[in-house]
């Protein structure tokens, strides 16, 4: 083994212990112990969505959900499914991995009260009752964590909304629905939505607990305009530790669950409202689509970027060698050095502003302005394409009740005020 | 070769630079392996032990005195896990000490159990395309950013995100084929 193997090597194992430490994981323990590796990856799906919900708007706005504004403006204007159907009763049996105690034949309570889905959120306020006996071990105002690790919300045309255990119930689902196994096949299948997740508790220290589920998809994968949402899980997560994160709960409450909502109709029969840009055709920045939906907007640009910045590492370590083209540890090495030096330091910086949009609202024609959303689509980012212009996407806070036929969307890019007026495409 | 230089002259901003230690004392790791003339050690062993030795001494970076010298620091890990190695061996024959100068390093945790994970994602790693391997490291070794890692790699970030996503599955997928559930 060379010198650049070991390195190579080396920082595999630092790249593999700074995953295990950022995604804030400790690998689960060995089959002995109660715990299981879908909850692991509850965490690392999780963890994947908060990291993502950090290049967006992180604006918290006042809702229930805890979401962005535009589901806020929704839910004001009764955009939201209020099921008051009975809990969904289940035998469970709890069992605290921490002190060894096991309650059997135990009784627990469960139903979906309030549900707000849209092209891209669903957010559901799950209920859950636990009997006297669970709370003489862990008092409701010691449930610092709960959460479904193997909740599986499907609709009536067998589309899997929400799943995150891959290995198990996700697995179950699609051999059971599509003769479906093997996990690449059904991470591309097309009745599989790879939602992300944000879970919290909504009112630590009450019982009922109400665990808020906000789950998202992302462009292009809409949310299909379902009729009826099946909740189905069989494991309930909990934890009395002020740090517990998903997938770290000491006390595991095991039943089988099945909630059925009907949505009402104005979530299935759901229209997105399509703008077009007034002279669009030969402007310098152009819009590529601008949509207006019941809880948010979005809207694709394509702006007049400037010539990218030149600096290219791989030609830099095909010089320094000067022997043809290096091996990949080579280059890896070599890139490592040149990312410390100030050319690149300067070349990055340079490369940034051309990614970088500012400001970005939209105003109606009564004056008021709607800015980026907390949403499933990164807020500003993009990609520059082969002609020279900057493609980003954008998700305001801007809803369907408050669109007015035109409206101007405002930007600062590379230094220009930018205006593109916008006019609301009718039907036919 | 530069050797018995002080910590501090390998640190960076507070980070060991991890080319320049391994530059300079790769050969010194490997003469103290063959020198220990242990028979249980295999030649993936050996190899596991290098690369282990200077990952444990990124790991300890908060542990080391900056104006100590690194090679006892080194050799003390390296003689460690040659023990270590041995201990999960049933090669009893004792093992030659090799320099008794050097300070006692059982305060620095060789995270044997880590090593354990990080040995099987690693093996799940190796398995994967090297250019998704890449952005695994530039994501968490160099800590780009995925709009960086798009820029520099040239593909799109919704396709950054998948890769990584993708690799903590398949990851995930083979620690349970390793036993962890």
């Amino acid at each position: 083994m060379d010198k650049q193997e070991i390195i190579n090597r080396v920082k595999l194992k630092v790249s593999i212990s700074n995953f295990q430490k950022e995604e804030k994981i400790e690998m689960p323990k060995r089959s002995h112990v109660l715990k299981s590796t879908a909850v692991a990856c509850l965490i690392l799906i999780s963890i994947s969505g908060m990291v993502f919900a950090k290049e967006i708007s992180t604006k918290i706005y006042d809702n229930f959900f805890c979401t962005g504004n535009g589901v806020a403006t929704a839910i004001q204007e009764g955009y939201i499914a209020k099921n008051q159907s009975e809990y969904t009763n289940s035998t469970a049996e709890f069992s605290n991995e921490d002190t060894g105690i096991v309650i059997e034949n135990s009784s627990v309570k469960v139903k979906v009260q309030d549900i707000v889905m849209d092209d891209f959120n669903l957010s559901a306020k799950i209920v859950v009752d636990l009997p006297a006996e669970v709370l003489e071990q862990i008092p409701a105002k010691d449930i610092w964590e709960m959460n479904f690790p193997d909740l599986i919300v499907s609709d009536e045309d067998e589309n899997v909304l929400f799943g995150m255990d891959y290995m198990g119930s996700l697995k179950q689902y699609f051999k059971e629905h599509f003769n479906e196994e093997d996990f690449d096949k059904i991470l591309d299948h097309e009745k599989f939505y790879n939602s992300g997740l944000n879970n919290f508790i909504n009112n630590r220290g009450s019982m009922p607990v109400e665990v808020i589920y906000n789950m998202y998809t992302e462009n292009p994968n809409h949310y299909p305009k379902s009729k009826k949402l099946k909740f189905a899980f069989t494991k309930i997560a909990l934890s009395n530790s002020e740090k517990a994160t998903s997938g770290k709960e000491e006390i595991t409450i095991k039943g089988n669950w099945e909630v059925e909502v009907d949505l009402p109709s104005k979530f299935y029969n759901r229209e997105t409202y399509i703008y077009r840009a007034v002279d669009n055709e030969n402007a310098e920045d152009k819009l590529l689509s601008c949509a207006v939906y019941n809880t948010n907007t979005t809207v694709e640009l394509a702006l007049k970027s400037e010539k990218q910045p030149q600096f290219s590492p791989y030609t830099t370590i095909s010089a320094l060698l000067n022997e043809g083209e290096p091996t990949d540890a080579i280059k890896d090495y070599i890139m490592q050095k040149v990312y410390s030096t100030e050319e690149y330091q300067e070349y990055v910086k340079e490369q940034h502003k051309l990614y970088d949009t500012q400001n970005i609202y939209i105003e109606n024609a009564r004056g008021e302005k709607f800015g980026f959303t907390q949403g499933p689509i990164p807020n500003g980012g993009g990609s520059i394409d082969e002609e020279g212009f900057f493609r980003p996407t954008c998700m305001l806070d801007l809803t369907q009740k408050d669109a007015t036929d035109e409206m101007t969307l405002h930007l600062n890019y590379l230094e220009r005020d930018i205006e593109i007026k916008l006019q609301r495409e009718k039907e036919e | 070769m530069k050797t018995n230089h002080e910590i501090k002259n390998y640190k960076n901003q507070n980070k060991l630079d991890l080319e320049k230690i391994i530059d300079e004392y790769s050969g010194y790791v490997y003469k103290i392996i063959e020198n220990a003339n242990v028979a249980c050690l295999l030649k993936e062993d050996r190899e596991e032990i290098l690369a282990d030795t200077f990952f444990i001494l990124w790991k300890n970076t908060k542990k080391l005195d900056d104006e100590k010298a690194l090679k006892p620091y080194i050799a003390g890990i390296v003689k460690n896990l040659i023990r270590e190695k041995r201990r999960k061996s049933s090669y009893h024959k004792e093992f030659s000490e090799i320099d008794n100068d050097f300070p006692d390093v059982t305060e620095m945790n060789i995270v044997c159990e880590e090593r354990e994970t990080i040995y099987l994602i690693e093996k799940s790693l190796n398995k994967m395309k090297s250019e998704d391997v890449e952005i695994f490291k530039l994501y968490y070794y160099s800590a780009r950013k995925i709009r960086e890692i798009s820029n520099i790699l040239g593909i799109s970030e919704f396709s950054v995100k998948s890769k990584l996503h993708r690799m903590r599955s398949k990851i995930k997928r083979d620690l349970e084929k390793g036993g962890y559930r």
